[in-house]
């Protein structure tokens, strides 16, 4: 059902438009995730998570070793790995329901399983009354919404999520971390979570894993083991907060990187 | 649907909204039209008792509806009307396809964008109508030509704005609908296609509108019918007011056009935000 992810020596190199050189934004990054892992990927604005979660969810090119997700090599994108953008990236030209409903089309699911299909994630994040609408008439966390609906209607072995909740304000926020967590309990599956707040990481993750500035280096990796719901405010919360933002401030300093580019 | 035009009105609450006569609520441009038109023909009124202009070199309204109407009575109106729009119609159906077909390609294969992007930039700037006396001479002065005149001017509008259109979509969409297992295939009508319509409509618009202007030209040079046919052919007889009854309709027809299509482009594309 849901699948293991291999990253092995991963390095990514942009080539320099005209005469500006190379930039190698990924240099052998090597990171092991098991089935069903919520793993957050936290690291300072600029340090190649989006880099990474595009590689894995086959966007872009790797210059240098490999990723597999079940076993098999990632060539290109696929429905197998799903994704969610922090600019929700919602067709604006179809309602809510066309949106969700395009996915299981492209699937070839039968007209009946669409629309039951379709209902039944409208009604998991509470659009189905909003289901007619189009993108430009929602909120920002009800276009959020939409686009993880859409994606998890697909029903993907692996979600891939780069600041799904970056763009919204802190009550919508916690609200989707929550909901979230909720339909991940209920069908457990690989999550990848890209994110540079600490907070969010330690409220969703098994596991954060801290990248640096110097080409995406993995300086900790660090396992959440408070058990969920997790209370935003109790002591262990904030120690593990204050755990992580010691790593984070680690990444932030050294940094041969910044200084080379 | 029924709450449209409340959203509209709110939204655009400082639209003048025009005179209401007997409840039929007029348009404030529709206002400034008549209002030109009555000026005209009062003046042409005034110019009968006092002769300050040649009436015969600047026919008033009502002369030119007198004179389409007396087309109409001789049966040469709907020869001319038809010939002229179904030029614009043929010539039209031919560039649209055409024109997207070759931006698509254009902008998805790098060597058709090698092999005729330059061609086209290069002929592009030439003004379609220079080149109509070489079109007749290459292809004669029946219909033909005029197709091809008008498939012509109107090619380069719709490409250009198609090309642009389809470089201009959001490559995240593009990224969303891969990952959400779409094939090539399905990626150009699900995005790219949709995301590029509204501007393929408003170039139609515009390539329509010069299919109008030029049509008159060729049909100047090389028609036996046509509105722009019987400009030049009434200009022979010194009928300045059929002439003037032509060109009114020319641009009646241009307003209808465009109005057609922006009634459509409004349907189309509801999802827009405005
Ligand atoms: N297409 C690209 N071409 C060149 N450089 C890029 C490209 N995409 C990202 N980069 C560079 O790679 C680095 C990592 O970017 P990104 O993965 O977006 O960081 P993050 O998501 O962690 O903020 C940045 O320095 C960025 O400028
Ligand atoms: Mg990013």
């Amino acid at each position: 059902m849901t699948a293991q992810i291999s990253i092995q020596g991963l390095t990514k190199t942009f080539p320099g438009r005209n005469e500006s050189a190379d930039f190698t934004a990924l240099s052998d990054i090597s990171l092991e995730i098991p089935a069903n892992e919520f793993v957050c990927l936290l690291g300072p604005s600029g340090c190649g998570k989006s880099t990474l979660l595009g590689l894995v969810a086959g966007h872009e090119k790797s210059s240098a070793g490999g990723i597999t997700v079940a076993g098999t090599p990632v060539t290109g994108p696929a429905a197998e790995r799903g994704m969610v953008f922090q600019q929700y990236a919602l067709f604006p030209w179809y309602t809510v329901e066309q949106n969700v409903r395009l996915g299981l089309r492209i699937k070839r699911l039968s007209s009946s399983e669409q629309a039951e299909q379709t209902e039944r994630m409208l009604r998991a994040v509470s659009l189905w009354d909003h289901r007619d609408k189009f993108p430009r008439e929602l909120s920002g966390g009800m276009k959020q919404r939409a686009a993880i609906a859409r994606t998890l209607a697909i029903d993907p072995d692996v979600l891939l999520m780069d600041e799904p909740f970056g763009a919204l304000d802190e009550q919508t926020r916690n609200r989707l971390q929550d909901e979230l967590l909720a339909i991940w309990q209920g069908s457990r599956r690989t999550v990848v979570f890209v994110t540079h707040s600490v907070q969010e990481a330690v409220t969703l993750a098994d596991r954060v894993v801290v990248m640096g500035r110097d080409k995406g280096r993995i300086v900790a990796d660090l396992r959440i083991s408070l058990k969920r719901p997790r209370d935003r405010m109790s002591v262990e919360f904030v120690e593990a907060e204050r755990e992580v933002s010691a790593c984070l401030a680690r990444a932030e300093a050294s940094d041969p990187a910044d200084r080379a580019a | 649907m029924a709450s449209n035009s409340d959203i509209s009105d709110i939204e655009r609450p400082l639209v003048p909204r025009g005179p209401r006569l007997r409840g039929l609520r007029v348009p404030p441009k529709a206002v400034t039209l008549i209002t030109v038109i009555a000026a005209w023909q009062a003046l042409a009124i005034l110019n009968d008792f006092w002769q300050f202009y040649n009436a015969t070199l600047v026919p008033s309204p009502g002369g030119i509806v007198r004179a389409t109407i007396e087309l109409w009575r001789e049966g040469t109106l709907w020869t001319h009307l038809s010939a002229s729009c179904l030029r614009v119609l043929r010539g039209m159906g031919l560039a649209i396809p055409m024109a997207v077909a070759m931006a698509y390609l254009v902008a998805t294969w790098k060597w058709a964008e090698i092999v005729f992007d330059p061609v086209i930039e290069f002929i592009r700037p030439v003004p379609s109508l220079a080149l109509l006396p070489i079109f007749i001479v290459w292809f004669g002065i029946g219909e033909l030509t005029k197709t091809i005149f008008i498939t012509y001017s109107a090619f380069f509008i719709i490409f250009v704005a198609t090309l642009e259109a389809i470089r201009d979509v959001d490559p995240v969409l593009k990224r969303a609908a891969g990952s959400m297992g779409m094939s090539p295939r399905q990626m150009a009508y699900h995005v790219t296609f949709k995301s590029v319509l509204p501007q393929i409509m408003v170039s139609i618009r515009l390539a329509l509108a010069t299919s109008w202007f030029v049509i008159v030209g060729a049909e100047f040079l090389a028609a036996n019918e046509g509105l722009g046919y019987l400009i030049n052919f009434s200009r022979v007889w010194f009928k300045i007011d059929t002439m003037m009854a032509a060109a009114a309709l020319i641009g009646v027809l241009g307003l209808a056009s465009n109005y057609l299509l922006l009634a459509l482009e409004r349907r189309l594309f509801a999802w827009r935000e405005r």
